[in-house]
């Protein structure tokens, strides 16, 4: 699961800037914070590596 | 009603009524005239024979909104069936609301109405009168997200409205529902609370109210889940959008997520 698009939603809820990120599995989307789209590329691909992302999506596309 | 046929027969035959077999039995005829006319065999009355003409006038999803010749509000209530012919084809429907020179119609997902000639206009008062539907699908929207979709590093109390998901429920009474597998990861020491919510706030936040869920887990080092369904009644006079929430009510959470697809069902609750 690599992350492959990065769209800009802005300060949506008042935490500074957020990038939604979707991934190359077509599922899966996660927001981050970030300034701009290469930071957020980076920030979610460090998401998506680390330690407790077992997210499964076994069954979204069933 | 049955007097009244018994005479007005008599009357159209030019004869005085009597108190005989024959008369007895155009009574009894009369009796089944005025109620097959009222309730109708098939449980549909006729308005069109009545001189009530309907006419499109638009569309909003699977609701339509169609004009009527005949002020219907003392007559027709919120909830009664429709049937009606267009382009050869029968169409059933639900009424939703009823204006003075219009009803809206909520045509469940096979019988929305077009831009052409309305005939054969019938209502019914029967929960399943002859030619309806009562497949509870038929009469059910559904919104599938398809995807999952979280945040990472939330801020404790805002809620998130990961994925955009949302689902915009049409004008008037449903069983409205949500069904979503909701989780959070800290990956560390403390607690990891994580609540989901159906609300009409999508922007900024809501409160945890009738359609919320919640987890709590103390575990530093594996990811909560919990399933969520929750079902409440609603009366919309109006399309709503109904948005999926997400909230950490702690700081230090790695992410909230809602794993897997997430379903939003409204159905019609005058089913």
């Amino acid at each position: 699961m690599n992350p492959v698009t990065a769209t800009s939603l802005g300060d949506v809820y008042g935490d500074g800037e957020r990038w939604r990120v979707a991934f190359d599995d077509d599922v899966t989307s996660v927001d981050v914070h970030a300034t701009d789209e290469a930071s957020a590329l980076a920030a979610a691909q460090t998401w998506a590596t680390g330690p407790g992302r077992s997210i499964t999506t076994s069954q979204v596309t069933s | 009603v049955g007097l009244v046929a018994y005479v007005k027969r008599g009357w159209a035959n030019g004869v005085a009524p009597a108190i005989n077999g024959a008369n007895l039995d155009a009574m009894d005829q009369g009796i089944k005239d005025v109620t097959d006319w009222v309730l109708g065999i098939t449980g549909w009355v006729d308005f069109s024979s009545q001189g009530v003409t309907l006419a499109y006038s638009s569309t909003d999803g699977h609701v339509n909104v169609l004009t009527v010749n005949t002020d219907l509000r003392a007559v027709l209530p919120v909830g009664a069936r429709i049937q009606y012919t267009q382009g050869g084809t029968v169409k059933y429907g639900i009424v939703v609301a009823v204006a003075a020179g219009s009803i809206t119609v909520y045509g469940g997902t096979d019988y929305i109405a077009t831009n052409v000639a309305i005939s054969a206009v019938s209502f019914s008062i029967a929960k399943v009168p002859f030619g309806f539907p009562a497949d509870a699908d038929k009469w059910t929207e559904v919104y599938d997200s398809g995807t999952q979709a979280g945040i990472t590093s939330p801020t404790a109390s805002t809620w998130y409205n990961v994925g955009s998901f949302s689902f915009s429920v049409p004008i008037g009474a449903w069983e409205l529902s949500y069904t979503a597998n909701f989780s959070g990861y800290r990956g560390a020491a403390g607690p990891a609370s994580v609540y989901c919510d159906l609300a009409t706030n999508g922007g900024t936040g809501s409160t945890v109210g009738r359609f919320s869920a919640r987890i709590d887990g103390d575990a530093p080092s594996t990811r909560v889940t919990a399933p969520a369904f929750r079902e409440d009644d609603i009366i919309l006079g109006a399309k709503t959008p109904y948005y999926f929430l997400i909230m950490t009510p702690n700081t230090g959470l790695a992410d909230i997520f809602a794993l897997e697809r997430v379903f939003i069902r409204a159905r019609c609750a005058y089913l």
